[in-house]
């Protein structure tokens, strides 16, 4: 019934939230559409697995090798590929991302084939009932950390002294570097944090959606709409605006046919633009990109 | 010679050499050249909307599908083949991108990238899951025919040679006229071509109009040569970008890049085959190595040497990457 | 005759009120100030009547034609044009395409110019040729191909001049033409103008701050402060004008000698 298609919907929703604040985050900080933020949490993923294998399914040694593989991974990009070209239009930087996310699916698929491998389960399978509707606690625990991390992101933005320097990097990164403000390890940071999301959401998505090259393709688009929702700017824009599509995908797939289940996310995405061309929530003024 | 002159010699040399090809090579490398060919189309109506516009689209495959997608059922329902096809596949094509300017009109930048994604996702998703599209199954072309006449290997050939000429003279005649000059206007500064008479609205949906128009003819002709279709080359976003790889790496703003990425693009993942991973290795480090030290791609690149040889001392049109501050002196 | 007539012109933008029913005439064939401290409304005013800018009140005029639902797109075939302030140039482009762009609205039909029609040919020459033309008056020959961003700022400003120009508007809209200028330059931008409102019969409106400009080139000039037209007159007039000299105390104003 209604009740339990959102509340899958809000699950399924949770998947892409990650991602999205990633991208946000990325965004804000740095003007960049960083394409390649699926992958990331892709190769972690494949870390994860690696990990585990050779450390005898210890979960915490494989996630802290995860977190630390991918942030080292992504200071990386940022280091060889983003720095030379600071400062360049932003199709030149969403280019290069283009360019990284080649790179990942080719290395991942070199170092670890083709195939689709299993992960082991986070939590067991044993649903939650929560006011008459069902939600797997591996879907409970990914909603819990988006908001958390949301939530945190969110704050940190709004109320401390860094997170407001760093609004004025989104406005104007030659104003604030004349303030003062060290943007370059700020956007290091910011790609490491980058990192981060990306790994947790790897482990977090890894046993859910199995791990392959592609594993994250599609939450990776859908992290998309998700960020563009919040005017790829708001941090719980993003978040609200994957769970909306969650919710779409599932209420479409349940009333209108499976058919339509794919197709209403992106059909969502362009009529969003369409009227509100930045976005459900991203109403702020913003340099032009 | 002017570099005018020297353009316009090498192209007639290149298009010599291409008329005589057949004649000296296998017929497999015509086949290969024509899937090419069709590439270059796509990636020339991409480069129109994204190297002169400067509106950025990483959803042409979607234009490309619809061309495929519209010549198979036409030759699967109605036996019509290449002709037909290549008319209601571009016109559809045409329509739809026309549709999608609309749609995106306010949208800038980045923006506009993930609505053309999304568009070219959409694509997918319902030729996927409409039956009518028999989705990865897919649907079998017959015989190529032009006319009436039956075309096969190397006749086949020279029909995508001639639409990929007519292509690439009508994207020169274009660019060259006002209405070209009014699409690079656009791209520099909405406000001052407001402002000279050029109305947004109209010159936008026309640049999307006429792009997805030759992207869509490409498709025809690549479902033509591949005599199939099917989702699993349609159902996602690689197309898309794909072809915008291509216009990057081969130069954006250039005619000849175009056609340069579109033959990267196709001939790395043929010759590497099964090592595909290392295809899409090659391809993020081109379009890394390019944005990084050839910003106007290949072309460009070529460009700059041969000015160098030439001594030339007009300064080059070249597409601006890096902010410029615009100063004294 | 008042070739521009703007009647009680009110612009809100959210709580602020940035015109606040402004009138203004400006007659055909002269050269016509429009002045005032930072953020009197000048702009404001500059882009309601290019267009670029809507009003909630009033009427802006040009030849007795109400301007108020035209795009700004539409002017330019009235015969308004306008020059941008820091200038706004099509960067990628040359001097000579910057200039033909300026005669976008002599295009005649798109489909012939892309096509390359015999019509389409014969358009593109003949815009090609006035654009030259256009260049050599303003003595751009010598960097015609030349990319426009890599031209002296002095050239730049010609070149926006050119173009504005190009398509013969009777109505030449000039957005603080000397900002950033040194006095060598202003002083030949004065003559600029000056020549082109005398030879080309070219009507111009000027938005701008620096009163020496205002005073070499202005036959008549309009004052705004606060959305609010408090002084009206010759330039002489209006700067002995208590109201204006108050307006702009506190100010530095570049008043040169």
């Amino acid at each position: 019934m209604l009740a339990q298609q959102i509340v899958s919907g809000l699950a399924t929703g949770s998947l892409y939230a990650l991602t999205a604040i990633g991208i946000v985050l990325i965004f804000r900080n740095t003007r960049t559409i960083n394409l390649a933020q699926g992958d990331f949490s892709m190769m972690g993923a494949f870390v994860a697995l690696v990990v585990l294998e050779h450390s005898r399914g210890s979960l915490i040694v494989a996630t802290v090798a995860t977190i630390i593989a991918v942030t080292a991974l992504a200071i990386v990009v940022e280091r060889l590929i983003m720095r030379p070209i600071e400062g360049a239009d932003w199709l030149t930087l969403f280019t290069a991302t283009l360019g990284v996310f080649y790179i990942l699916h080719g290395v991942a698929g070199w170092i670890w084939g083709r195939d689709t491998k299993s992960f082991p389960p986070l939590f067991s399978s044993a649903p939650i009932s929560i006011g008459g509707t069902l939600i797997s606690q591996a879907h409970l625990f990914n909603m819990l950390v988006a908001a958390l991390i949301g939530g945190i992101l969110y704050l940190f933005f709004r109320f401390s002294k860094p997170g407001i320097a760093m609004r004025a990097i989104t406005e104007d990164p030659v104003a604030a570097q004349l303030m003062g403000i060290p943007v370059r390890s700020i956007v290091l940071l910011t790609w490491a944090v980058g990192g981060m999301l990306a790994a947790v959401s790897g482990i977090l998505l890894a046993p859910l959606v199995y791990v392959s090259t592609q594993m994250m393709d599609g939450v990776l688009v859908k992290g998309y709409v998700g960020a563009v929702f919040g005017g790829l700017y708001s941090l719980p824009g993003a978040v609200i605006g994957s769970l909306i599509i969650g919710v779409a995908e599932n209420l479409a797939g349940g009333y209108l046919g499976a058919q339509y289940k794919v197709t209403i996310a992106f059909v969502l995405i362009v009529l969003v633009l369409a009227f509100k061309p930045r976005g459900l929530f991203g109403g702020r003024a913003r340099r032009e990109i | 010679m002017s570099e005018r002159g020297w353009q316009i010699t090498l192209t007639l040399l290149a298009f010599a050499l291409l008329l005589a090809l057949p004649a000296v090579i296998p017929s497999f490398y015509a086949s290969l050249l024509a899937f090419t060919f069709a590439y270059v189309i796509a990636a020339v109506g991409v480069n129109l909307l994204t190297g002169y516009t400067g509106l950025v689209t990483v959803g042409h495959g979607g234009f490309f599908a619809i061309g495929a997608y519209a010549t198979a059922l036409m030759a699967k329902h109605l036996g019509t083949s290449i002709v037909p096809g290549l008319l209601v596949g571009a016109l559809l094509a045409g329509a739809i991108g026309f549709g999608l300017g609309m749609i995106c009109l306010r949208l800038g930048g980045a923006f506009l990238a993930i609505a053309t994604l999304g568009f070219a996702l959409a694509v997918g998703a319902i030729l996927n899951n409409w039956p009518v599209f028999e989705g990865r199954e897919g649907i079998q072309l017959g015989k190529n025919s032009v006319l009436g006449l039956p075309v096969k290997d190397v006749g086949f050939y020279y029909v995508v040679l001639v639409v990929m000429a007519l292509v690439m003279l009508a994207s020169w005649s274009i660019i060259r006229s006002g209405v070209g000059r009014a699409f690079v206007a656009m791209r520099d500064s909405e406000r001052a071509a407001e402002a000279m008479g050029i109305h947004l609205r109209l010159y936008k949906t026309l640049a999307f109009a006429i792009s997805a128009a030759m992207t869509g003819a490409g498709g025809v002709l690549f479902a033509h040569h591949n005599r199939y279709v099917s989702t699993e080359t349609f159902g996602d976003a690689w197309l898309s970008v794909d072809f915008l790889t291509a216009v990057v790496v081969g130069g954006q703003g250039s005619l000849f890049g175009s056609a340069l990425g579109a033959g990267f693009v196709v001939m790395v993942p043929y010759y590497l085959g099964e090592l595909r991973d290392f295809a899409y290795i090659l391809n993020g480090v081109a379009l890394i190595a390019v944005l990084l030290f050839a910003p106007d791609g290949v072309a460009g690149l070529l460009a700059r040497l041969f000015r160098r040889i030439h001594r030339r001392g007009t300064q080059p049109v070249t597409r601006i990457v890096k902010q410029v501050s615009v100063g004294r002196g | 005759m008042d070739l521009l007539r703007v009647r009680g012109v009110r612009v809100f933008f959210g709580g602020l009120t940035a015109l606040d029913g402004v009138d203004m005439k400006v007659p055909a064939g002269s050269v016509y100030g429009l002045i005032g401290p930072n953020g009197a409304g000048k702009t404001t005013l500059f882009n309601c009547i290019s267009r670029f800018q809507a009003y909630s009140d009033g009427t802006v005029e040009y030849r007795g034609r109400d301007l108020g639902n035209l795009g700004p797109h539409d002017v330019i075939g009235l015969g308004i044009a306008r020059t941008f302030q820091n200038i706004n140039l099509f960067r990628s482009r040359s001097t000579l395409d910057n200039i033909l762009i300026g005669m976008h609205s002599r295009l005649g039909n798109p489909l012939a110019a892309m096509l390359s029609l015999p019509s389409g040919l014969r358009r593109e020459a003949a815009l090609r040729q006035r654009a030259t033309w256009m260049a050599e008056m303003f003595g751009l020959t010598d960097v015609l191909q030349q990319q426009v961003v890599h031209l002296p700022f002095g050239y730049q400003k010609r070149v926006e001049l050119a173009r504005a120009l190009a398509a013969e508007p009777t109505l030449l809209l000039l957005d603080e033409p000397v900002a950033g200028c040194n006095e060598e330059e202003t002083r030949e931008l004065s003559g600029i103008i000056r020549e082109v409102n005398r030879e080309l019969k070219v009507t111009v409106l000027v938005v701008e701050h620096d009163m020496s400009l205002v005073r070499a080139v202005c036959d008549e000039v309009t004052v705004l402060d606060f959305g609010r037209n408090i002084a009206r007159g010759s330039p002489q007039e209006i700067l002995n004008h208590p109201a204006v000299v108050e307006a702009y105390l506190g100010e530095t104003v570049p008043v040169r000698a």
